[in-house]
């Protein structure tokens, strides 16, 4: 009977999560093409380099997201990992800039990674780009940090389709 | 001295002109000559025929050649002054055309260009750029991009200024790649004017001035009396003349979708295209819904308002009346959470 109570609490509990997520009701990262990061006329010349804009949603204290990325890369066979640095666009709703800041040759994938304190939460996003432009359907909206896993997974899912 | 003929005196004799002294001598030495004597009566005698002549006016003709023979010295000196004014003339004349090189070489050519059958060369405002249907060419557009001329285009060079940097395109096909802030780099077409948001598009005009803009990366928008379309990356706008831009679409909307787009925009069964594009729409193609809230009658609004909320409801506290009464700050909240679908 406990073993049967243990298993329904655990599959409440995952369809609650489940149920939530598709909701949009967690803490998550949302990506948009530069011109959803609000007011056009006010942008500097270098946030219209940018590749894409980010966002977090769901959390109380949306001042105080920390977002970081990195590009994770196979180029020619070989894998490299580069820092990503994000430039504000609103700070207080939490949307920030990806300009390109990796090489145009080989497959490239953004891992995006974000942290709410408030609920404390994390979430990210695996972001599929080419050049300077990213590839939304080939893009993946996490509820927690990416695994390497996933990662690596989605690299060469990207790769083949490139080849 | 009474040897000497005394010729030289008989005039001055003969008009009671000599001293008394000079008169005794002639008179003892014609008294003595008889050579002397004969020119005096040679000379009494001529005299006396000018006193028989009678005085009368000269004819004008005389005065002519007396006036004409009188301004014979002024001639030279009229020549002098021609010659002096000749040579300030000419002086002027070339201070002028030497100004106006210089002026003109110093003139602002703020446009590079380089054609792939020539060298580069900097060129000013007003200028054309003209490709062939085989040749292509390039335009720096100072320190903010290129804009790249395909073959069988023609482009005017445009004035620039610290918040401006302007080209016309009057037909074919250029590329623009722009970093730069928004607004700063704008590309005239005859149906609309390209103002850059964003960094990279393709413009292209017909011969019959219509056009279309396809949006690389970042965005753009087209505008015309008014009306204004907004091209963000991968979407597509045409543009008819007299008419402005139409409405955007993303190239990888449904074909019917696409279809529907241009027929609603040419006015053809309009009604059936807008049924199409409300079936037929994604939820990026709320790009194209958003752009015709404010391009159907009132009725239709309710229906394209519903169908977008479908996908994405205007975010709180926006309010169903204020995007059905076109609130402009209530239309662009809502495309910028809209903007974050496409």
């Amino acid at each position: 009977m406990s073993l049967f109570k243990s298993l329904a609490a655990v599959t409440s509990a995952v369809a609650l999560l489940a149920t939530a997520a598709a909701a949009g009701t967690m803490f998550r990262l949302e990506i948009g093409p530069p011109i959803a990061a609000g007011n056009l006329k006010d942008l500097k010349k270098g946030d219209k380099k940018a590749v894409l804009a980010v966002r977090a949603l769901v959390c109380d204290d949306l001042a105080n997201v920390q977002i970081t990325g990195t590009a994770e890369g196979l180029v020619n066979g070989a894998r490299q990992s580069l820092p990503v640095v994000l430039s504000e666009a609103n700070k207080a709703e939490a949307i920030y800039f990806v300009s390109q800041q990796w090489p145009d040759t080989g497959a490239w994938v953004l891992h995006l990674k974000g942290s709410c304190s408030s609920p404390k939460a994390e979430a990210s996003t695996l972001v599929a780009v080419s050049k300077a432009t990213f590839i939304r359907e080939k893009s993946e909206v996490l509820r927690e940090p990416a695994t390497k896993k996933q990662i690596e997974s989605a690299l060469a899912t990207l790769a083949r389709s490139r080849s | 001295m009474f040897n000497r003929h005394i010729e030289r005196s008989l005039t001055r004799y003969c008009d009671g002109e000599l001293t008394a002294g000079e008169k005794r001598r002639v008179d003892a030495h014609l008294a003595s000559c008889a050579r002397c004597r004969a020119a005096l009566d040679e000379i009494q005698f001529s005299a006396g025929l000018v006193r028989q002549l009678s005085t009368v006016s000269a004819p004008p003709s005389v005065w002519n050649g007396i006036e004409s023979a009188l301004s014979e010295p002024d001639r030279g000196h009229r020549g002098q002054l021609a010659m002096r004014w000749a040579f300030a003339c000419v002086l002027v004349l070339a201070v002028g055309a030497g100004g106006y090189w210089w002026t003109r070489e110093a003139a602002p050519r703020p446009w590079e260009v380089a054609h792939t059958t020539g060298g580069a060369r900097r060129m000013a405002a007003g200028e054309w750029v003209e490709t062939a249907d085989g040749s292509k060419a390039r335009i720096i557009v100072g320190t903010l991009g290129t804009v790249d001329v395909e073959p069988g285009t023609r482009v005017q060079l445009g004035n620039v200024r610290d918040s401006e940097y302007r080209l016309a395109l009057a037909h074919g096909t250029i590329s623009a790649q722009i970093n730069a802030p928004p607004r700063l780099f704008i590309v005239d077409t005859p149906a609309s004017a390209v103002v850059d948001l964003g960094c990279a598009y393709t413009v292209t005009v017909g011969k019959d001035g219509a056009g279309e803009l396809r949006m690389t990366t970042g965005w753009a928008s087209l505008e015309f009396k008014g009306r204004e379309s907004l091209v963000p990356a991968g979407a597509i706008c045409r543009t008819t003349p007299g008419a402005g831009p139409g409405t955007p679409f993303f190239d990888d909307a449904p074909t019917a979708l696409k279809s529907a787009v241009n027929d609603f925009d040419t006015g053809t069964d309009a009604g059936r295209a807008l049924d199409v594009i409300l079936n037929e729409a994604r939820t990026r193609d709320t790009l194209t819904l958003w752009h015709l809230l404010s391009r159907v009658n009132s009725a239709d609004r309710v229906r394209v308002y519903e169908r977008i909320a479908a996908f994405v409801p205007p975010p709180a506290p926006l309010s169903r009346d204020q995007i059905l009464a076109l609130d402009a700050d209530a239309l662009r909240k809502w495309r910028e959470e809209l903007a974050w679908k496409w």
